[in-house]
C-alpha cells in the first residue's frame, strides 16, 4: 500500500480497461432489434395460421417479400449510408406486415415493386427508421392498390378454397347486398381466419394473440388498441341504429378484413402513432372512426390502408396536446 | 438462448433496493488520504496547514471564508497541496496526508465539551468548527456577503432517512441503528428552528416503526422502494407544494435538505463527542452478492476501499461514486472519496450496442419523464442542431433523473444531450436564459 500516490495524475493503463461514462449505468434498452424481434414473434401465430390454412402459396408470399425488403435494405444502406441499419430487423418485420395484407397470388414482381415502395420510398428516403411520417408498409399497399387494383383482387386470389363460407370479403358482399350479408358468414370462421383477406391480415384470434402479447410486454400502449375499438364500436353501432337495412352489426364490421390486423399492428407502430397518453387515445379513436367512415361512405372495400394513413397524418397535430411541463417557468 | 429469453422478458422496472449486508462495517485507517478542497456549488477551503506539517487527527487544515472547517480525518505528516480529480470531476486543489502510524487522541478531546442547548450562534460555530455540513445541502456554500443576508428564514426541513438511489443504504441503516441520535437531532432542529416545518422520510417498511419513534419531532414520509419515487426534485416539490427552480439551491429558498448521516453528525458535534471525520459508504452491483455498507476516513482512495473488501479495480468496467442512475463512473481508482455516499460496480460491457442509434419515436422517455418534458422531441431536435427549436419545449425544467435514458430501448444519451441543450442555453452563445425569463 505504500505505493499509494494519489495525487498524481492516473497511468494511461489504468485508464485503458474503464468506460468513462455519465449516468444511467443500468438500463433496460436492449436495442431495436430487441423491438423489431418482439413485433415479428407476436405476427408470427398468424403466419402459422395462414400457413396452416392456405399451404406453401402464403410462404412463398412471406418469403418472397422479407428476401426482397431485406435485399432492397441492403442495397440503400450500401448507396446511401445511413444509422438505419439492416442489422435493426426493421425491414423484416415491414415486410411482413406488407406480406400479411397482400393477396395470396401476389406475383413476385408485385411483392417486389411493394417492398421497394416499402423500403426505399416508404422508408429510407423519409431518413429510415424513426423517421417515416406514414406507416411504410400501408403506404406501399396504398400505392398498389391504385396501380394494380386488378391484382389487388383478395376475391380472386381465393377462388378455389374449398370452403363452406362464402367465398368473397365480408365487407365486399356487405356493399352489394346490404346487411342481409351477415347470414353467410360464422362468427367462428371470421374469428379463425376462413373469410376472404389479405395473405394473414383476416386471422383474427391469432392477430389478437400477438397484440395482447405486446401489450403484456409493454410494447404497445393500450391506449392506442382502446381508443381504436372504442371509436370503431360507437360509430359501427351508430351507423348500424340509422340504417340496419345498409349497415351490418358493429360485432361484424370488427371480425372481418384486417380491423384487428389494423388496431394491434398498422395503428401501434412507434413511429407514426402520438406519444402522450392522452393524443394516443385519441389518435385510436379517430382511426376507428375513419376507417368506419371509409367503410360506410366510399368505393373502398376494406379502409385500412386509407384510415391509416390519413390517421398516421394527424399524429403530429394531436401530439400538441401535451402535458405541461413541470419548472416550466424555472429560469 | 438469452437473446430469446430477453424477447420474453418482461415490462420495463425501475431499479429497486438490492439484497444487503444490515452492519455497518468500520475500515482501518489507509496510508495515505487527500481532502479535496473545493466542491460543486462555490465550496473553497483554504489550507491552514503546509507541506511538511504534521497533523493529527481531527485538525483543522482547511477553512473557508465563512469559517467551515475541513478537517484531518487521519494523523501524518502533510505530504503536499496538490491537486487532485474529485469523483464529481472537479479540479480541485487538495492536502494529501500521510499516515505515521501515531495513535491520535480520542475523539471526545477533540472538541471542548457539550455545548449548551439554548445557544444557537454557539451550536453554529461548533458545526462549523467539527466540519459537519452546516443544516443544508452542502456546507459553506461560499456566498458572498449580500446574498447570505438575503438569505430567507428557513420554512422547512427534510431530513432524508433514505437515499435517493435505491442502491445507497447508508440512510437508512443510520437511522435503524442510531435512532436514539436521529431522535435527539430532531429534537434539536426543532429548538433551533421552532417555525420550520420538519419531515423525516422514511422507506415505506420502516413507516410504522418510525411512527412510533419519531412522530413527536417530525413529519413521518414513507418513500417507496422504487428510483421513480425517490427523485429528490420532485419528492420536495411534493412535500413543501411547490417547485424549486432546478438553477436554484434549496437553501435559497428557506429549504433545507439534510441527510440523516449529517444530522446524526450534528449531534455527535453538539454534544462535544466527535467531530466529523468518517464517511459510510454503500458499495453494491450487479456482480455483487449483497450490497456491503463501510465507514471510513474522509478522503480514502477508492483503492483502499475496494482492497479493503477484497476487490480491485482491474475486475470492472465502471466504478460509479453515486448510485447506478445519477452516479459518475471514475476513470481510476485514485480518486478520494468524501462526501459521497455509494459506490456502484459494474462488470459487465454496458457501452451501447450503436453509440448515438436513431430514435424510433417510440416515446417512453417522454412517458416516464417526471418533469413532463416532450424528451423525444427535444432530443431530436439536438441532435439536429436545433437547440432554438427546443426553447417552447422547456428542456430547463430538466433535473437529469436520468429515467428517460433508463427506459430507451435505444440506449441513446439522452441525458447528455438534454445536459448539453441546457448547457448551451446557459452558456449564452445560442440563446440567453436569464434569472428575469427568456429573452
Amino acid at each position: 500500500m505504500k505505493e499509494l500516490k494519489m495525487y498524481q495524475p492516473a497511468r494511461p493503463t489504468d485508464a485503458g480497461m474503464l468506460d468513462v461514462a455519465v449516468g444511467p449505468h443500468c438500463r433496460i434498452g436492449n436495442g431495436l432489434a430487441l423491438i423489431h424481434q418482439r413485433w415479428l414473434l407476436a405476427l408470427l401465430p398468424a403466419m402459422a395460421g395462414s400457413c396452416y390454412l392456405f399451404g406453401p402459396a402464403a410462404l412463398r408470399v412471406f418469403g418472397l417479400s422479407v428476401c426482397f425488403a431485406i435485399a432492397l435494405d441492403l442495397l440503400a444502406e450500401r448507396l446511401a449510408p445511413s444509422r438505419d441499419l439492416t442489422s435493426n430487423w426493421s425491414s423484416v418485420t415491414l415486410a411482413l406486415m406488407l406480406a400479411f395484407m397482400l393477396p395470396l397470388n401476389a406475383p413476385w414482381w408485385l411483392i417486389l415493386t411493394g417492398c421497394f415502395f416499402m423500403v426505399v420510398v416508404g422508408k429510407k428516403l423519409f431518413g429510415g427508421v424513426g423517421g417515416y411520417p406514414a406507416q411504410p408498409a400501408v403506404l406501399s399497399i396504398a400505392i398498389l392498390q391504385l396501380s394494380w387494383p386488378g391484382r389487388m383482387d383478395n376475391t380472386g386470389a381465393l377462388k378455389d378454397m374449398d370452403w363452406q363460407v362464402a367465398l368473397v370479403e365480408p365487407l365486399r358482399l356487405l356493399k352489394s347486398i346490404g346487411a342481409s350479408a351477415e347470414s353467410h358468414y360464422q362468427w367462428t370462421d371470421l374469428l379463425l381466419g376462413r373469410q376472404v383477406a389479405g395473405t394473414a391480415d383476416g386471422m383474427v384470434l391469432l392477430l389478437l394473440l400477438g397484440g395482447l402479447f405486446l401489450l403484456v410486454l409493454r410494447e404497445i400502449q393500450w391506449q392506442l388498441p382502446a381508443g381504436f375499438f372504442i371509436g370503431l364500436l360507437t360509430t359501427a353501432t351508430l351507423l348500424h341504429l340509422s340504417d340496419p337495412e345498409a349497415f351490418a352489426s358493429p360485432l361484424f364490421y370488427l371480425l372481418s378484413g384486417g380491423t384487428v390486423f389494423m388496431a394491434f399492428f398498422l395503428i401501434t407502430d412507434h413511429t407514426t402513432s402520438p406519444v402522450n397518453r392522452v393524443p394516443m387515445f385519441c389518435y385510436g379513436i379517430l382511426a376507428g372512426v375513419l376507417l368506419m367512415l371509409i367503410r360506410g361512405y366510399s368505393q373502398h372495400v376494406d379502409g385500412i390502408v386509407y384510415a391509416v394513413l390519413l390517421a398516421n397524418l394527424c399524429s403530429p397535430l394531436l401530439d400538441m396536446i401535451k402535458p405541461t411541463v413541470k419548472g416550466a417557468e424555472d429560469v | 438462448m438469452q437473446g430469446l429469453l430477453k424477447i420474453f422478458s418482461s415490462k420495463p422496472v425501475l431499479p429497486a433496493v438490492p439484497d444487503y449486508d444490515p452492519v455497518i462495517r468500520q475500515l482501518d485507517d489507509p496510508e495515505q488520504v487527500t481532502i479535496p478542497l473545493d466542491y460543486p456549488g462555490h465550496i473553497h477551503y483554504l489550507p491552514t496547514v503546509k507541506a511538511g506539517d504534521r497533523v493529527r487527527r481531527g485538525q483543522v487544515i482547511g477553512r473557508s471564508r465563512l469559517g467551515n472547517c475541513t478537517l484531518a480525518s487521519i494523523s501524518g505528516t502533510v505530504r503536499d497541496i496538490s491537486t487532485v480529480w474529485t469523483a464529481q470531476s472537479v479540479h480541485s486543489p487538495a492536502i494529501v496526508i500521510d499516515n505515521d502510524g501515531t495513535t491520535a487522541p480520542p475523539p471526545e478531546e477533540m472538541l471542548d465539551g457539550p455545548v449548551p442547548l439554548g445557544d444557537p450562534f454557539g451550536a453554529l460555530a461548533r458545526i462549523r468548527e467539527a466540519g459537519v455540513n452546516p443544516p443544508w445541502r452542502l456546507s459553506g456554500r461560499d456566498y458572498t456577503d449580500g446574498t447570505i443576508a438575503n438569505l430567507p428564514r428557513i420554512e422547512a426541513v427534510i431530513v432524508t432517512g433514505i437515499q435517493e438511489e435505491p442502491t445507497i443504504l447508508t440512510s437508512q441503516l443510520l437511522l435503524e441503528q442510531r435512532a436514539d441520535t436521529v431522535a435527539e437531532g430532531l429534537r434539536r432542529t426543532r429548538l433551533l428552528l421552532p417555525d420550520a416545518r420538519l419531515w423525516l422520510t422514511v422507506p415505506e417498511q420502516l413507516f410504522t416503526w418510525a411512527e412510533t419513534r419519531f412522530a413527536e419531532h417530525a413529519e413521518i414520509v414513507a418513500i417507496p422502494d422504487q428510483y421513480g419515487g425517490r427523485i429528490e426534485r420532485e419528492l420536495v416539490a411534493r412535500l413543501i407544494g411547490r417547485r424549486i427552480p432546478n438553477r436554484h439551491s434549496f437553501i435559497s429558498h428557506g429549504l433545507i435538505v439534510q441527510d440523516v448521516e449529517y444530522l446524526v453528525a450534528m449531534v455527535e458535534a453538539l454534544d462535544g463527542r466527535s467531530p466529523f471525520l468518517q464517511k459510510c459508504l454503500t458499495i453494491s452491483g450487479p456482480s455483487l452478492d449483497q450490497a456491503v455498507t463501510l465507514r471510513f476516513p474522509l478522503g480514502s482512495s477508492l483503492r483502499h476501499i475496494l482492497h479493503s473488501q477484497g476487490l480491485s479495480i482491474e475486475q470492472f468496467t465502471r466504478p460509479v461514486v453515486g448510485g447506478p442512475m445519477k452516479g459518475v463512473a471514475q476513470y481510476s481508482d485514485l480518486t478520494p472519496i468524501t462526501y459521497n455516499s455509494g459506490l456502484y460496480l459494474v462488470a459487465e460491457d454496458l457501452s451501447p450496442f450503436d453509440p448515438i442509434a436513431p430514435c424510433i419515436f417510440c416515446g417512453r422517455c417522454t412517458r416516464v419523464c417526471p418533469a413532463r418534458i416532450q424528451v423525444h422531441l427535444i432530443n431530436r431536435m439536438i441532435e439536429f442542431g436545433q437547440i432554438e427549436s427546443t426553447h417552447h419545449l422547456h428542456p430547463e425544467a430538466c433535473h437529469e433523473c436520468g429515467l428517460c435514458a433508463y427506459v430507451c430501448p435505444a440506449e441513446r444519451p439522452i441525458v447528455q444531450l438534454l445536459h448539453f441543450c441546457n448547457h448551451e442555453m446557459s452558456l449564452g452563445e445560442r440563446h440567453v436564459w436569464s434569472e428575469e425569463g427568456q429573452q
